[in-house]
This record gives C-alpha cells, sequence and structure tokens, in this order.
C-alpha cells in the first residue's frame, strides 16, 4: 500500500528540514514548498493526502492558498499551522475550510495525532465538517453562527465554554480529546487553568443533555486520556 | 458628575442663601441700617451685601466649572495614558510571541529528531530530555504573557457563582501530589452561607488555586495554611494566610508585577506569573487585592469581591 503522500508549506527552511524527518518516520511521503505560491502549484501538481499549510507565509499566505484550493473544488484536507492566539481567530480557520489547525509552537506527537485523525476522518471530495453551520447528531444539532444547540428541537441552555467543548467534540467525533487540548482550543488558557474545569464543563453538557457519564450516548470518559464524541456527526450549510 | 463636584455646587449655592438670611435677619432686628449715609452719599448695605453675595456665588460656581472641567480632562488623560501603555505591552507581547513560536517550533522538532538518533548514550539522551524541559518551559512562558495580555472582559464568563464550589475545587487541585502544609478553611461565624458573586468560575478557581499554591510553596511541611472566607452582605472576603516566609516590606509594592520574584523565593521554583494573574483575575471581576506579610513569619493576601445583586 503507497504512503500517504503529505505537501508540507512554510516559509521557514529550518522548520521544514526538522519536520520532514519526523513525518518520514512516522510514514509519510513529505513534498516541500516555501510560500504559498509554490504550495498552490504543488497541490494541483502531486495531489497530496494532505496538506500542512503554514498560515503567515510571503507572497499568498496560508488562509489565502486554502481559499483558492476550495474555490478550485479541491477537498484536500488542510491542517493549517497557526500563530493567533484567541480560539475565535482559530474558529475562523475551520470556518474557512481548514479540517484542523495546530498552533505554534507545538509538540511534535500533537502534530502526529491530528495528521492521523484527519488523515481518518477526510471524505474524498467532501467538504471537511469544520465548514458547516450547522452540526447534527441524533436529535441534537448546533448552530455554530449563532452559538445556540437544540435537543429534540428544544432550544438547551448551555454556557459559551460548554458548547465550545460540545463543538469541538462533535467536530473530531470518534477521537479521543485529551483535556489539554480541550482548554487549549476552547478556553485557550491550558496552563493557567486546571483540566478540572473541563471535567466540570463536561458534567454541565451531560447534565442538559440528559447523559449518563456510566452508559453514555454522546459523550464517553476515557480514563487517563479524555473524551470522545460517540454520535457520528453530518454537517449542514 | 462626581459626588464630590456635587457637593462643590451646592456649597456654591449656599453662599447667596446664607448671606440673604444673614442679610434678613440684621434687617429685621434693626442691627443694620438700611442705608447709610456717609456724609455725600445714601449706601445701600443690603444691596451692597446681595449683589456680593450672588458675585461671589457666580464666580465660585464659574472656578468650579473650569476646575470639574480641568480634573475631569486631567483624569481622561491619565486613562488614555494608561490605555495607551497597555496597548503598547500588549502589541510588544504580540510581536515577542509572533517572534519566539518559529524558533520554538523548529527546537521542539530537533530535539524529537536528535531523541530518535539510535547512537545516543544515556547521559545524551538525559541532556536532550533536559533541554525539552527548558524549551516548554520557555513556551509556558511566552504563552502566560501573552495570556495575561490578552484576558480581558470580552474573554470572561459572567454567571453567578457560589463561592463555597470555587474554594472546594481550589483546595482540591491546590499543590495536589506534592508534600504539603495542611490546608485549613474556615468560613465565617455567622448563621448565613457566604454569598454569590458574579464572575468567570474557571478564572475565579485558577486565582484561588494560585494562591494557595504559593501559601504551600513558601511555608514549610510543619507550617500552616489557612483559608478564610465571608462576606459582610456588600463584599466577599477571601483570605488565604500562610506561616511561610513572609515578603521583605521593600518587595511589597512589586509583589504583582509580571515575572517579579522577590529575593528569598528565588531559590524556590516559579514563573513569576502567578501572583500577576491573579491580580489580573480580581481587577476583571472588579474586586481588589491586598497583601500583609511579615518576613520571617508569614503571608496573608486579602481578595475582596462585591456580591452578586441579590447574593
Amino acid at each position: 500500500m503507497a504512503r500517504p503522500r503529505i505537501l508540507v508549506a512554510d516559509d521557514e527552511v529550518d522548520l521544514i528540514a526538522e519536520l520532514k524527518p519526523l513525518l518520514e518516520r512516522s510514514g509519510y511521503d513529505i513534498s516541500t514548498a516555501i510560500d504559498g505560491r509554490q504550495a498552490l502549484e504543488l497541490a494541483q501538481q502531486i495531489h497530496p493526502d494532505l496538506i500542512i499549510l503554514d498560515v503567515l507565509m510571503p507572497y499568498i499566505d496560508g488562509r489565502e492558498v486554502l481559499r483558492r484550493l476550495r474555490e478550485a473544488d479541491n477537498w484536500t484536507p488542510v491542517i493549517l499551522l497557526t500563530q493567533v492566539g484567541t480560539p475565535i481567530e482559530r474558529a475562523m480557520s475551520l470556518q474557512e475550510g481548514a479540517d484542523d489547525y495546530i498552533n505554534k509552537p507545538f509538540d511534535p506527537f500533537e502534530l502526529l495525532a491530528r495528521v492521523q485523525a484527519v488523515l481518518r476522518r477526510t471524505r474524498h471530495g467532501q467538504l471537511p465538517i469544520s465548514s458547516y453551520r450547522w452540526l447534527m447528531a441524533d436529535n441534537l444539532r448546533v448552530d455554530r453562527q449563532t452559538r445556540q444547540a437544540w435537543l429534540s428541537d428544544e432550544l438547551v441552555n448551555l454556557t459559551a465554554r460548554a458548547l465550545g467543548v460540545l463543538e469541538y467534540l462533535m467536530l473530531h467525533t470518534g477521537e479521543i480529546v485529551p483535556r489539554e487540548r480541550l482548554l487549549d482550543e476552547v478556553w485557550g488558557w491550558s496552563y493557567a487553568v486546571e483540566t478540572r474545569a473541563v471535567d466540570i464543563r463536561i458534567a454541565e453538557l451531560r447534565k442538559i443533555l440528559g447523559d449518563d457519564a456510566d452508559e453514555p450516548r454522546f459523550v464517553e470518559t476515557i480514563v487517563g486520556q479524555g473524551y470522545r464524541f460517540l454520535v457520528a456527526v453530518e454537517g449542514k450549510p | 458628575m462626581r459626588y464630590g463636584h456635587i457637593l462643590i455646587l451646592v456649597g456654591i449655592a449656599a453662599i447667596p442663601a446664607s448671606l440673604g438670611l444673614l442679610l434678613s435677619l440684621l434687617l429685621r432686628h434693626d442691627w443694620l441700617a438700611n442705608f447709610i449715609y456717609t456724609g455725600r452719599y445714601y449706601v445701600d448695605l443690603a444691596w451692597i451685601v446681595s449683589t456680593g453675595g450672588i458675585g461671589l456665588s457666580v464666580l465660585g460656581g464659574i472656578s468650579a466649572l473650569v476646575f470639574m472641567g480641568i480634573s475631569q480632562r486631567i483624569e481622561r488623560a491619565q486613562a488614555q495614558l494608561l490605555a495607551d501603555a497597555l496597548e503598547d505591552r500588549r502589541r510588544f507581547l504580540r510581536r515577542l510571541d509572533h517572534e519566539v513560536k518559529n524558533p520554538l517550533t523548529i527546537i521542539l522538532l530537533s530535539l524529537s529528531n536528535l531523541q530518535h538518533s539510535p547512537h545516543l548514550s544515556s547521559d545524551e539522551s538525559s541532556s536532550l530530555e533536559r533541554a525539552a524541559q527548558q524549551v516548554q518551559r520557555l513556551q509556558k512562558l511566552v504563552i502566560d504573557l501573552r495570556w495575561l495580555t490578552e484576558l480581558d472582559a470580552k474573554t470572561t464568563e459572567r454567571s453567578r457563582i457560589d463561592l463555597r464550589e470555587i474554594i472546594r475545587d481550589a483546595v482540591q487541585s491546590a499543590g495536589l501530589g506534592k508534600a504539603r502544609p495542611c490546608i485549613h478553611v474556615r468560613y465565617q461565624e455567622v448563621p448565613w452561607p457566604v454569598g454569590i458573586v458574579l464572575g468567570d468560575r474557571d478564572l475565579l478557581v485558577t486565582a484561588l488555586r494560585n494562591l494557595l499554591d504559593n501559601a504551600m510553596k513558601f511555608t514549610e511541611e510543619t507550617g500552616q495554611v489557612e483559608l478564610r472566607a465571608s462576606d459582610d452582605g456588600h463584599t466577599v472576603t477571601l483570605e488565604v494566610a500562610d506561616t511561610g516566609i513572609g515578603i521583605p516590606a521593600d518587595e511589597m509594592p512589586h509583589v504583582f508585577d509580571e515575572l517579579y520574584r522577590g529575593q528569598n523565593a528565588k531559590r524556590i521554583s516559579g514563573s513569576g506569573m502567578g501572583l500577576a494573574l491573579v491580580h489580573r483575575i480580581v481587577t476583571l471581576h472588579h474586586g481588589t487585592i491586598t497583601v500583609r506579610s511579615r518576613e520571617g513569619h508569614g503571608t496573608v493576601m486579602t481578595i475582596n469581591l462585591p456580591l452578586a445583586p441579590g447574593g
């Protein structure tokens, strides 16, 4: 079976030089680009299975590369290497059509985990679920634009952070999401806040969704690892 | 308009009123003649006194308005200066954060690649491990600094919070797994529960936990850390007291500064960000934090937070 090909685009040549052996060791073939223009050309030529795209690059930045790919109906999965701090800014990257993002500086193993997860969940030729406004799982609906959720057509009252946790878990359905990642992505404060803050929001979610921790329907606790959303999620524009 | 300004205006308005009252009393009792003959002119004393009073109050009023205008301008200018300084610092930290991110990422990747080298001795592996830990420490520092400046009212939740839950969570998570002095939690000795505050639960737990962590870090295992909570109907007071090393008097004004580490605290690990973070969180909740300490005896940190309406 052919090794998956990943296109890595970043203007920091030293970063590419270090990232390449790491990904190759993990079983991927790597092509590299050092600016946005080159990334666009290579994406059309080599048809990679995944693109890792730095946001800040000369000529055409990562976001613009992503927009042009999507406009050209190219749905190759993209992981953005972002430099922005706030969760809102990062969430915008997803709405622009990225499959995932990872904030610099990142743990190399965290990047490998994201690469594997994105390749596993990608549905070829389809919009990434993260670019949809509505997320639906059974009788649960989340409107990512108005930041509201409905259970069996009844509006549920969730705090902003509980909704953020629900949204992130739904976008990564089937994956074990560690508490630290939830803190980083939803709170934006992974270092200052205790991971117990995540447990409290999960308890809030379960109470409002009528979910049972022992026999979970939506959110499962994986002891010592994190949480996993159990239901298949569909996106709607 | 401030309460003080209103008092000034009322005071000025009282000048003609009191002069008029005095004048009418003097005239009524014939203690003052209406007119005085100077030998050449008749002088209308009542007119002079009342006109003088009005003149004085008009002058006083104009002066007060000018004074208020100037003081408001000074206050606005001071607020603007503070806001500009904060924005300058934010811009600087954003730039620093941005410039540091790529080198840190590269170092993390390089270390990870080196750790996979098959020819490493155990000493070399340990060195790489230490280097990786120090990079993570640097990474944490940059992120903490950035986070501290970005933390504002927009990113904080405001819900009704029972402080007993905050205390329970903070005590549970403080210093977990470390040898530590015992924490005694003491609530007020009055028959009502400590009130409700409006705020961000996660941030308040973080603030209290940081104070408890600090207290335990700077206190011997045989020492004591006490957490007290009370409310007076308007304000909730949380106190974290310890029998630790204390803070020298000349360092007290700097304890809430970012990256400040006291002389006697340098042998104990820490980033110098904890108390700055607590200060920022408390300020965001419209509260205050103060410190009392005796070097060699202990420290008391006091947080005051306004009670929620109906709390």
